[in-house]
């Protein structure tokens, strides 16, 4: 089930909302319920692979018990580790390896005929997470399955993040409390990430769709190459961002408080500050559980060298079983190192010309990297990247480029204008009026996506494929 | 005070978020276009002209059109002998047949946006080269000055894909005339039926929303004026509609408006979509019987859903005509075993729709 459906808006949400509010007093009651709407919402659609995320929980509240009760305990994590990660491997990585050895060796072994499972990058890492800490003692061990069940599941960061790590959610599982104050926060979150997804990246999903179909083709010329990549850079923002602030807010209404996973992006000063303030709570896993186990800065450079491309790597490998995504986190692993090395962002600082073309080199990097990340292949990514710099000598495609921009002239505005905190200063304003204008246009905007919703343009969300 | 806020806010967003459901569960269609509407004022006010993902255009004069991509020399040839079957049998058995080319919605004046590629007049211009290669009689109404002379403005309804009952008429004065010539048949010695005088235009006034304009609202779209000619001599029909099971579904007899159109939805100012009271909404197989007729001649008039009116008009120059859709999922019978059996005296084939044949007719 997606948010951006009628079925979540107009049956599930008010189910849940109403439940968890009757049972706000009885917390062990409402985890009960939260934990089983949360598998209906998972199962809805693809019920099957239900049973592979009810393994994950059982799987890893048993090995948590055994971590914390055995004289065994690294063994245990191991296990854990190897049980989570071999999931994931089944599942999204096997076919995509058994690919590569047909071709290196020119073999035809078969892989295995299944879907990837939605989300289940998504809670591995959640569900590894809760391990590890309760290896490092961290958190202390839960003993209720149903507590693990539903910080696994949760469904408003099941299938699309962020991701929230035990540590930090532990205490609300048990103490939380729905508040008049919070469920409004909640509510006004989450009409921001629906508008966001609804308006502006379906929106601009039409134009990066079209731009990446030209390239398929052949056809795509410089003018529409640009505005495809532009369009994409903004489309996987608002589409991600609007998911989770829409989890946030979900969160929020039931009485949770889930991590920023975003902060203003593309207005960073480097590449580093970029992975700061993008996904910020995939960032925060791959340092806490990848980076710094590996050695981190710690350890001199070359292990330093060593452990960020590994973390990068493995970044771009999360993402999806292809080599774009793997030279994708490549490139990043590179950036970031050069960054770290000659220890640019720090340099950049006070130097206000040098700092304004290094942020625009970074967003162009970006808007670069994104054109390989959504890419069918390494080739279409090349090709693609050819007729950014015209090295294809197509035509330049002004009409096809005129149209789209011309149609989506005022959605590529908003989305411009809403890469900046342009939405915290009018909510922060002195002026009441401002605020309330503000909010007004909150829900003028929720019900102008609930039109579009009922109009059938949704697509779903980009970040489900991972 | 930010309490209340918060308390309006939470109000607010509940009936919002019940407010799809409530439509859903009353399946309410005047509620359904609530949302379309807000749907099609935001694209209004942010100025698009293309809608549905790039498939349709409004253009500078208010009609939405539905650019055409390039038909290939093999589908075109492929059409023109389904159709050059029927032709054929049609000419073993001595009977007359004509194929009725289609009169288009984007013209040279159509100013589409730049990036926009209409080749709707390519594939209609490459078809007729075809049927003229394979002989097939015709009446090309591509070029006949009382349809141009309409003007592209009104030979379409600005929210639908169907012609104007003026096109409509106009193309049924030209039918009417051609075979009149050629068949040296006399259809209308008296220059009664076919003659736009001896009608009289019946007009409900922004009533009509067609198949494109549904898609973005009346906002949008803005509403079409839905015309009738109602002949004001005495008519005297019967009219039966078929399903796919060659079951009768509706049976009417009486005057032009009371036997032909569906005069519930003429009347439901909910029912957004009049072209349905054309033939009664028949969309398989309509069977018209004038009693009044000066002649005993029987047609068939393979047609897609233009045929609706044009039914209507040509039963007034006919004893009988049967009209059968092409179109998938509508009469998909073998069409040269009807023609055995009915034994008409004209066949019609009017399949093209903007440069394209809809639908392979079915052969034996």
């Amino acid at each position: 089930m997606i948010f951006s459906s009628t079925v979540f808006l107009s049956k599930f949400l008010p189910i849940v909302l109403l439940g968890s509010f009757i049972l706000r007093k009885k917390i062990k009651w409402q985890n009960l319920f939260l934990l089983l709407m949360s598998l209906m919402f998972y199962a809805w659609g693809e019920p099957k692979y239900v049973l592979l995320m009810l393994l994950s929980i059982v799987e890893n509240y048993a090995l948590a018990i055994l971590i914390e009760r055995t004289a065994h305990r690294r063994f245990w994590l191991f296990t854990a580790v190897f049980l989570n990660i071999g999931m994931l491997f089944v599942c999204k990585y096997l076919n995509w390896g058994i690919g590569i050895l047909n071709r290196i060796f020119d073999t035809s072994w078969q892989g295995i005929k299944m879907t990837l499972p939605i989300g289940i990058s998504f809670y591995t890492f959640q569900a590894l997470s809760y391990v590890i800490d309760v290896y490092r003692n961290t958190v202390p061990v839960q003993r209720n399955l149903i507590n693990v069940g539903l910080y696994v599941s949760l469904f408003p960061q099941l299938v699309a993040g962020p991701i929230v790590r035990y540590v930090d959610i532990e205490k609300q599982i048990m103490h939380r409390t729905m508040t008049v104050e919070t469920f409004a926060m909640g509510i006004e979150r989450f009409m921001i990430g629906f508008s966001k997804k609804i308006l502006l990246a379906d929106s601009f999903s039409v134009i990066a769709d079209y731009a990446f179909a030209m390239n398929l083709e052949g056809t795509l010329g410089i003018a529409m190459a640009w505005l495809g990549a532009i369009a994409y850079t903004l489309q996987i923002y608002y589409d991600f961002g609007g998911y989770s602030d829409m989890a946030i807010g979900l969160g929020k209404m039931l009485g949770f408080s889930f991590a920023e996973n975003f902060n203003h992006p593309y207005m960073a000063l480097s590449v580093t500050d970029f992975w700061r303030r993008w996904h910020i709570s995939l960032s925060r896993w791959f340092r806490d559980y990848v980076y710094i186990p590996l050695g981190g800065n710690q350890q001199g450079k070359k292990k330093m060298i060593l452990a960020l491309a590994m973390t990068w790597i493995a970044t771009g490998i999360w993402h999806g079983a292809d080599g774009t995504f793997v030279l994708w986190g490549g490139v990043y692993a590179i950036l970031i190192i050069i960054e770290k090395l000659w220890k640019i962002p720090d340099k950049l600082k006070d130097k206000t010309l040098s700092g304004i073309f290094y942020r625009v080199f970074t967003l162009v990097i970006v808007i670069l990297l994104w054109v390989i990340f959504r890419a069918e292949n390494l080739a279409a990514a090349f090709r693609y990247l050819a007729a950014m710099f015209c090295f294809d000598m197509q035509s330049p495609g002004l009409d096809t480029w005129l149209l789209y921009l011309g149609e989506y002239r005022w959605e590529l505005l908003a989305g411009v204008l809403f890469c900046f905190p342009i939405g915290r200063y009018l909510k922060e304003s002195k002026y009441k009026w401002v605020t309330a204008a503000a909010l007004a246009t909150e829900f003028i905007c929720f019900l102008i996506g609930i039109s579009y919703l009922m109009k059938g343009t949704y697509s779903p969300f980009i970040y489900f494929n991972f | 005070m930010k309490k209340y806020i918060n308390i309006v806010i939470i109000a607010l967003f509940c009936v919002s978020i019940v407010l799809p459901d409530v439509q859903l569960l009353e399946d309410d269609a005047a509620f359904q276009r609530n949302w379309i509407n807000l749907y099609g004022a935001v694209q209004k006010v942010l100025g698009k002209k293309a809608i549905e993902n790039f498939t349709l255009y409004k253009t500078d004069y208010g009609k939405i059109v539905e650019p055409r991509s390039e038909l290939g020399e093999d589908r075109i040839a492929a059409d023109v002998a389904n159709i050059e079957q029927i032709t054929d049998f049609c000419a073993e058995r001595e009977i007359p047949v004509y194929y009725v080319t289609s009169i288009l919605p984007i013209t040279e004046d159509t100013e589409l946006l730049p990036g926009v590629q209409d080749y709707s007049a390519e594939n209609a211009s490459a078809l007729y080269d075809k049927l003229c290669e394979a002989d097939i009689p015709l009446i090309d109404l591509r070029n006949k000055e009382s349809i141009s002379s309409i003007g592209s403005e009104a030979l379409f309804y600005r929210t639908d894909h169907h012609w104007t009952v003026e096109a409509c008429f106009a193309a049924y004065q030209e039918i009417i005339e051609q075979i009149e010539k050629e068949l040296n048949w006399q259809l209308d010695a008296e220059n009664i039926y076919t003659n736009r005088d001896c009608y009289e235009a019946m007009t409900l006034k922004n009533a009509f929303l067609g198949s494109y304009g549904v898609k973005v609202g009346e906002y949008y779209a803005g509403m079409d004026d839905f015309v009738v000619y109602v002949p004001t001599f005495d008519t005297e029909l019967q009219f039966e509609a078929y399903d796919q099971e060659h079951q009768l579904t509706l049976e009417k007899s009486g005057s032009f408006l009371e036997a032909l159109m569906d005069n519930a939805i003429l009347e439901d100012g909910n029912y957004y979509n009049k072209y349905n009271a054309f033939s009664n909404g028949g969309y398989v197989e309509n069977r018209v019987v004038n009693h009044l007729a000066e002649n005993d001649k029987k047609v068939l008039l393979i047609s897609h859903s233009y045929g609706r009116p044009l039914t209507q008009y040509l039963s007034m120059c006919f004893r009988e005509i049967r009209n059968l859709d092409p179109q998938e999922g509508r009469y998909e019978d073998d069409y040269l075993a009807y023609i055995e059996e009915y034994q008409p005296d004209l066949v019609l084939i009017l399949t093209e729709f903007e440069g394209e044949v809809v639908h392979t007719l079915p052969t034996e």
